[in-house]
């Protein structure tokens, strides 16, 4: 331990490898939950935590990782600034998805609540 | 040797094949719809393995965007459940199931061992080797296309009468198209009239409309950069054509379709809009054989006296007539899908009402 | 050697067996829109096995895109790694014409509905009574 050397390197090496594992564990918990959980609703919040924790987590490890690899020569840096902005770009448009989602399924009256004490939407919207 | 893309390709094929078969067994048709984008996704990742990346730049919005939302708006418009198959025998099934295992055995066995010839090869042919060492060589200037892309090279001067058919048959289907959507603005033009004051209940919830405007921006400025840089990396003009007209159909699922017509595009527009483009084209391909070369020409040839479009204007690399048809192509695909989609969006009552046909 | 070979073999027959699987639901499945999604995956599997064809097993395999002012040496090199350009302008001609006709297709499928009241393709044989 003694003779390594604290380069910028290997310490962005490391973060990148650090979110990219991150975000697979995040998509197991994903696939797990949406197999398991008993309702519509709930089973949709595993689903934006596999779109969110499991897709934009990793892409900016990768990101990270890129910057790390000299072997790559220049073009890392157009790798980091792309997955930056896709990462980005998911974090803004996926919760955005599953509110649609949520919301044509509770006022098409296709899925209904289970367990649920007082429904105060539907008290006011009817 | 075990290459990486070569696994994840093996991976995307077998979740393809499975994908498949719940397509084609499943009853309800939205499932079959949503599963069949999830299949053209995975069929996108065997293409990327398989280093083919202006195909994916034309397949990932055409078979995701396009084909779901087309097939979604004909199940609207259609039924949704299928009727099931009854009478079907099971000896006979099993009998064909066996001998399709076989007959699928044998092809890949005779693939294998090489009937095919190239596949998978570690050589190419005589004529790709020709293509990529004359596309940009500066020192055998004889059959060169001034672009560093082999693959827009040869879609536009190489073999650019292909290309010619392709945008005839595409023009073909979406007169057709068209053409059997007849006569309805005359009966739709009311409805339009009052819905001049759009109320606030159109369409989808705040937060959609809000992020689907920000995205309609973002889908646009990308789709111009790829039908822009196609001569220079993997792009081009039916890319950016599909990938722009996403933009617009978010507009019209997001905020209603009303709005859409609204801010500009109506069919006349659109219509006109395409036949500028094509007529364009035919000029780019056209100007050559007048000043007396060949159709579809590009740059100098020694046999022909024509000069040739330009490679370069001002320091910027643009590739002779590659650009021009490339810009020019996406402005009348894009134009050409938009038309598709806004025809598609008008409710089947005024149909019912133009035909008069008794329920 | 070995590992490559099963590779491969497990590549083409999952693609052969998505051609004849889209195959069998074209020819089983009644209702007109199943066989328009059905006709979709074959002409896409159909153009996946013609890319093949233009592939190159090296492990230094590049796409036919080269820098702007190649040198002779630099052409050389991706004259001999550098995938089929050929193949792949053919099969993006294949995907347009196949799009245009799938259009088509789902066009005519709407108007049939209008006529005939229902989609299913045994129905519309007895309504419109073709006997084949």
């Amino acid at each position: 331990m003694s003779s390594m050397v604290l380069e910028l390197n290997y310490v962005l090496f490391f973060i990148g490898i650090t979110l990219t594992t991150i975000g697979a564990i995040f998509d197991v918990i994903a696939s797990i939950g949406l197999l398991r959980f008993p309702e519509f609703y709930v089973r949709l919040h595993a689903a934006t935590i596999g779109s969110i924790g499991g897709a934009v987590v990793p892409i900016i490890g990768v990101a990270i990782l890129a910057l790390s690899c000299t072997f790559l020569g220049p073009q890392r840096f157009f790798i980091f600034g792309c997955s930056i902005v896709i990462a980005m770009i998911i974090f803004f448009v996926a919760p955005v998805g599953s509110h649609a989602i949520a919301r044509a399924a509770y006022r098409s009256r296709t899925v209904v609540p289970k367990y649920v004490v007082h429904d105060e939407l539907r008290r006011v919207r009817g | 040797m075990i290459l990486l893309n070569e696994v994840l390709l093996v991976y995307s094929l077998i979740v393809t094949t499975i994908l498949t078969y719940m397509v084609v067994m499943t009853r309800d048709l939205v499932r079959a719809v949503i599963l069949s984008a999830c299949q053209s996704i995975f069929f996108s990742i065997a293409l990327y393995c398989i280093l083919a990346i202006d195909i994916v730049l034309v397949y990932l919005p055409v078979a995701v965007g396009i084909y779901s939302v087309v097939f979604l708006y004909a199940i609207r418009k259609t039924e949704h459940l299928e009727k099931p198959v009854v009478g079907s025998h099971k000896v006979v099934a099993l009998i064909v199931a066996v001998g399709a295992i076989l007959v699928v055995a044998l092809i890949v066995h005779s693939i294998m061992s090489g009937l095919t010839g190239w596949t998978p090869s570690k050589i190419i042919r005589p004529l790709a080797r020709f293509i990529i060492s004359r596309t940009i060589n500066y020192y055998e200037p004889e059959f060169w296309t001034s672009s560093p892309e082999a693959i827009t090279a040869t879609v536009w001067d190489y073999r650019g009468l292909d290309t010619f058919f392709e945008i005839t048959v595409f023009y073909g289907a979406i007169v057709g198209c068209l053409a059997l959507f007849r006569f309805i603005e005359v009966i739709f033009k009311e409805k339009l009239r009052e819905v001049e004051k759009l109320p606030k209940e159109l369409g989808l919830s705040l937060i959609t409309k809000t992020v689907c405007r920000v995205v309609f921006a973002l889908i646009s400025i990308i789709a111009i950069n790829i039908a822009i840089h196609g001569h220079l990396t993997p792009g081009g003009g039916f890319q950016g054509g599909a990938t722009y007209v996403i933009g617009p159909l978010l507009i019209m699922v997001a905020l209603s379709q009303y709005f859409l017509r609204r801010i500009g595009y109506e069919e006349r527009k659109l219509i006109l809009l395409r036949s500028l483009g094509l007529i364009a084209i035919a000029l780019v391909a056209l100007i050559p054989a007048l000043l007396g070369g060949f159709v579809f020409q590009n740059q100098y040839k020694p046999w022909s006296p024509y000069i040739g479009y330009p490679p370069y204007v001002d320091n910027v690399w643009i590739s002779g007539s590659i650009f021009l048809f490339n810009v020019f192509d996406a402005i009348a695909v894009a134009t050409g899908f938009c038309l598709i989609f806004l025809v598609l969006s008008i409710p089947e009552e005024y149909f019912k009402k133009l035909l008069e046909v008794k329920p | 050697m070995i590992v490559s070979y099963v590779i491969w073999v497990v590549c083409y027959s999952c693609l052969i067996l998505t051609i004849f699987i889209a195959l069998y639901g074209i020819i089983t499945r009644p209702n007109l829109i199943k066989k328009i999604i059905a006709y979709t995956i074959f002409s896409d599997s159909i153009n996946l096995f013609i890319v093949f064809l233009g592939y190159r097993r090296l492990p230094n395999a590049k796409i036919a895109v080269l820098p702007l002012k190649p040198t002779p040496e630099e052409i050389a090199m991706y004259e001999e790694t550098a995938v089929d350009p050929l193949v792949q302008c053919l099969v993006l001609t294949a995907i347009v014409i196949g799009l245009a006709v799938i259009l088509f297709f789902t066009f005519l499928a709407i108007q049939l509905y209008r006529l005939y009241g229902t989609l299913d393709s045994r129905e519309i044989t007895k309504k419109s009574r073709l006997r084949w």
